[in-house]
């Protein structure tokens, strides 16, 4: 069937009004409601007004985002500098035995690995998927920081294509304090203004290790993506 | 004690065959909180069950009859939350297109449920009642969920001499009732009931009370077939004892 | 599931079975009184979850009252990018469509993610006799699919099993080890599952939403199972309900909380993906064909009913099937339909015919717990009313029921009839005394499980006239 027969369908279902009775249905509550705008703007708006408040400062978000982290079991570590950061991803490559490392063209995690005494693989030149599951951590960088959600955004763009930060058993995202955001409403901002029109073919919020509970509620890491999942911002 | 007010009764059909105790248990109170009652002896049902099978029109001629009953009426009280659900909630929909539509809205504002009248219109939280033990409240699902009663019986009851409250899990969960569900789904019905014995067995409550008389039906059938201690009142005849 | 054909009685039979089983429902209970404490916590952190609802449920009034509008855009801006757009009247033009997608790449295998759409059209069944192999990724999805079983919970496939019946089934259908251990558990489907993906020719994923304003699918998941499904296949196939539209992708930093919240209680679900086209020319991998499957399947005549159009702004979180008194006690199964609950009650009569499908709307206590629940405020408790109402117009409900509510109206009108009937009935009650709690007792499907009071000596009204 055609596009315009299907459209037509729809057009034609509705000629006919909602029902006024139903319509008023939702908005109705029993509770006392504030006034809500209409419209876009209203729901941008909607998400800063309901959802949970995390305050205006950048260590009121580091805070909130930290407290998300530990219940989501996300690795947040804040450090100064990039040095440090350096030092930090030195002493998790020693403690998980890191030996093959994903990373991509990316000037802050180049910055943050290039004395790394591992195995490189780089996604952003052909690479091959089988050789990237076989690494034991993929390095990306990130769009946003959302300390509403303890999000890390990130773009095929900014994480070195799709499979980098999903395929290795463990994700390492490095970004900079100036860019946590409050809401993914702003995240989205931040992206609407960096690629215009010429949208990435692939957003993700990224909210923890991969899990499922599939199995009696039971609440296990790892699922199919990333075990683990750290996130080092530097604050400097 | 203000002004004494001029409340008239509704007493659905069921109550008025099944259980007048009930009805008998509202006037007591209401007459010794001082107001001036009255029953319009040609009522009859509110179009409910009718209305709740999908038969809207059938319903609707039960309805022009509760109208016809209660034009006059200053204040109704009903004790049960599902008829004054379908009163104040469902009628509106039913008259939705007609000339009486005003009037219907109108009247569902002047007809409440017994707890929310004592508590929401007449300010009373305590009428001087006693009863000894432990009580568990269920909710019906129209009182809670239609017409946002939840305090007014808890309120009620916690002023209630000698008794003490204590909540189930289940407290808010169907009872299984639902009319001629009841009938249609027997097993559905009765595996709901299951669920409520259980959360209120947990509590050790003596009493179960609840203010609609059809989930009383229900429950109550079922816990006396299960032969549980558990005594299942409706809360105007806790309201009523001294 | 029972076998039988006529959807009622196998509901009926399916519903006595269940019931009957106190064992698996209260296993089912404490797992859904497991979510309802989360998602109530979830809940609490909004500063007002109240308003949130109305704000996410007027985005989807939005997106359906415009759809023609909003469809148009979505599919212009992913065509702009280099994604096809296939639109699908049926389940069998849909079907039509992907196989032969799959038949132009020559493709072996096929990697599904969770996609209830292709549950809809039965689109394994298809694929599987055709002689492709087909993998559902998602774990519970890959458990009832090992057992041959349908989806008992479209958000929580196989919460109806004990962790003991998954360690049989995955020793029987993969050899693996003996544990009954929910981690060990997911690391054998984990395994198993990592090498298809790496060798699947097309990735088959569902859609949550579709971004009209940007042209993309947005898709949400825990287990990043769906992001594989769609990075490493070279095809990605996407299959959507034209109900899944949302105007502007802003509207997501709203809807995906609510989704998550209502949904399983977390306060975002772990992976939440935006997908516009496939890999662009800047981009260095992805699939190389992104196509997007656009199904109408009597949405349409959904969206034709001006109060029931309502429930096509569902976005399936599954929240009013786990406040479901009906599906607590009946399970997943019973319903016999690819959406179960009262959100499968609504709509299954209008997607596949009022007649064979109005006992979904009767098999309810109207106790509308999960209209209290429902994330963007459908009327649903109301519509399975007027689905009654719609069956009784019909004639459906049968000559005796017709002619016992006919009755009814005439008692009910008339006071001294209705008097008349109280005191003949007090009287019936006495003469059919004999057969009281048999099979032939009028009340027999009451009294079977429960007691009756008889009716009292004097009725309200006598007292009444006594006092007087
Ligand atoms: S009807 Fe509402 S509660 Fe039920 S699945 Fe849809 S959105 Fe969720």
């Amino acid at each position: 069937m055609s596009r315009d027969a299907i459209l037509g369908r729809v057009r034609e279902a509705l000629s006919v009004k909602t029902d006024a009775h139903v319509r008023e249905v939702a908005k109705k509550s029993s509770h006392s409601l504030p006034v809500l705008a209409n419209g876009p703007d209203g729901r941008t708006q909607a998400v800063k007004e309901f959802l949970p408040f995390v305050g205006e400062s950048l260590e009121d978000h580091i805070a909130a985002f930290k407290v998300l982290s530990d219940k989501l079991q996300t690795e947040f570590i804040v450090v100064p500098t990039i040095d440090s950061a350096r030092q930090t991803l030195d002493e998790l490559r020693q403690k998980h035995q890191w030996e093959r490392v994903g990373i991509h063209d990316h000037e802050l995690v180049q910055s943050c690995v290039d004395q790394l005494p591992v195995e490189f693989l780089n996604t952003s030149s052909n690479y091959d998927a089988h050789a990237l599951e076989k690494c034991d951590v993929g390095i990306s960088g990130c769009d946003a920081l959302i300390a509403q959600t303890a999000s890390a955004l990130v773009t095929n763009h900014s994480a070195g294509g799709r499979a980098l930060s999903v395929l290795p058993p463990h994700h390492v995202v490095v970004a900079d304090a100036s860019q946590m955001v409050t809401t993914m409403a702003d995240g989205f901002a931040i992206i609407r203004e960096k690629h215009h029109e010429k949208w990435p073919s692939f957003i993700s919020f990224i909210t923890g290790p991969s899990r499922t509970a599939d199995i009696e509620r039971v609440l296990v890491l790892g699922a199919h993506g990333p075990k683990k999942l750290t996130i080092i911002m530097i604050s400097e | 004690m203000e002004t004494a007010l001029k409340i008239s009764l509704f007493i659905p059909c069921y109550v008025d065959q099944l259980s007048p105790h009930i009805g008998i248990a509202m006037v007591n109170v209401l007459e010794r909180l001082g107001h001036e009652v009255n029953y319009p002896e040609g009522q009859t049902c509110c179009g409910q069950p009718a209305f709740n099978s999908g038969y809207f029109p059938e319903a609707k001629k039960v309805a022009d009859h509760f109208l016809d009953t209660f034009a006059d009426a200053d204040l109704v009280a009903v004790p049960s939350g599902s008829c004054t659900a379908m009163i104040r909630k469902f009628y509106p929909e039913l008259y939705q297109d007609s000339p009486q539509a005003k009037e219907v809205s109108e009247l569902g504002g002047r007809v409440f449920e017994f707890t929310e009248l004592l508590v929401n219109q007449l300010g009373v939280t305590d009428v001087g009642a006693k009863l000894n033990g432990t009580a568990t409240y269920h909710d019906g699902c129209h009182g809670l969920r239609e017409l946002g009663i939840q305090d007014a019986p808890r309120k009620l009851l916690e002023n209630v001499q000698g008794l003490s409250l204590v909540e189930m899990d289940e407290a808010q969960s169907c009872c299984g009732f639902g009319g001629t569900f009841a009938i249609k789904f027997p097993q559905i019905s009765t595996a709901m009931t299951q669920v409520k014995l259980g959360s209120a067995t947990q509590t050790e409550a003596d009493y179960l009370i609840s203010g609609d008389p059809s989930c009383l039906m229900q429950i109550g059938g079922y816990f006396s077939r299960q032969k549980s201690s558990i005594q299942c009142l409706h809360i105007a005849e806790v309201l009523d004892q001294q | 599931m029972s076998q039988s054909t006529n959807p009622t009685s196998q509901f009926q039979t399916d519903a006595n079975r269940v019931t009957a089983d106190v064992d698996r429902r209260s296993f089912l209970r404490s797992s859904l009184r497991g979510y309802q404490t989360t998602r109530n916590a979830t809940q609490d952190r909004f500063l007002n979850y109240e308003s949130a609802r109305i704000a996410a449920g007027d985005a989807k009034w939005e997106a359906i009252e415009n759809l023609d509008v909003y469809l148009a855009q979505f599919a212009d801006k992913l065509e702009a990018r280099g994604a096809t757009v296939h639109w699908c009247s049926d389940s069998e033009e849909a079907r039509e469509a992907i196989l032969d997608i799959i038949k132009q790449h020559d493709a072996k295998s096929v990697i599904k993610s969770k996609c209830m759409t292709t549950e809809e059209i039965h689109l394994n069944d298809l694929l599987e006799k055709e002689g492709f192999e087909v993998v559902e990724s998602d774990l519970g999805e890959f458990i009832v699919q090992l057992r041959d079983e349908a989806p008992y919970h479209f958000v929580f496939p196989a919460m109806h099993l004990k962790k003991e019946e998954i360690n049989t089934l995955f020793q029987e259908k993969l050899k693996s080890i003996n544990t009954d251990d929910p981690e060990e558990l997911t690391m054998v489907a984990r395994e198993v599952l990592r090498q298809k993906y790496l060798s699947a020719d097309i990735g088959i994923s569902g859609a949550n939403f579709g971004v009209a304003e940007t042209g993309m699918i947005s898709i949400t998941e825990n287990e990043g199972n769906a992001r594989l499904t769609t990075s490493l296949p070279k095809v990605h196939i996407a299959l959507m309900g034209i109900e899944k539209i949302i105007p502007r992708l802003e509207d997501l930093a709203l809807m995906l909380p609510m989704l998550a919240t209502a949904g399983t209680g977390q306060h975002l679900t772990c992976y939440n993906s935006q997908l516009g086209g496939p890999r662009q020319d800047d981009e260095i991998d992805g699939p190389v064909e992104m196509h997007v499957v656009l199904l109408d399947n009597h949405r349409t005549r959904l969206l034709a009913d001006p109060e029931q159009r309502d429930a096509l702004r569902c976005i399936r979180c599954g929240a009013c099937l786990n406040v479901c008194p009906i599906f607590k006690n009946v399970g997943g199964h019973t319903y016999g339909t690819t959406y179960q609950g009262p959100i499968g009650s609504v709509i299954t009569p209008h997607l596949r015919g009022l007649k064979d499908w109005k006992h979904l709307s009767h098999s309810s206590s109207l106790c509308g717990a999960c209209s209290e629940t429902c994330p963007v405020k459908i009327d649903l408790h109301h519509h399975l009313l007027r689905n009654r109402r719609d069956a009784a117009g019909k004639g459906q409900g049968g000559l005796a029921e017709k002619t016992l509510m006919l009755g009814f109206t005439i008692v009910m009108r008339r006071p001294w009839l209705y008097r008349l009937t109280g005191r003949l009935g007090k009287l019936g009650h006495v003469l059919t005394k004999p057969i009281h709690g048999t099979r032939i007792d009028p009340f027999y499907a009451w009294k079977k499980t429960r007691d009756l009071d008889d009716p009292a000596k004097q009725s309200f009204k006598q007292y009444w006239k006594s006092r007087k």
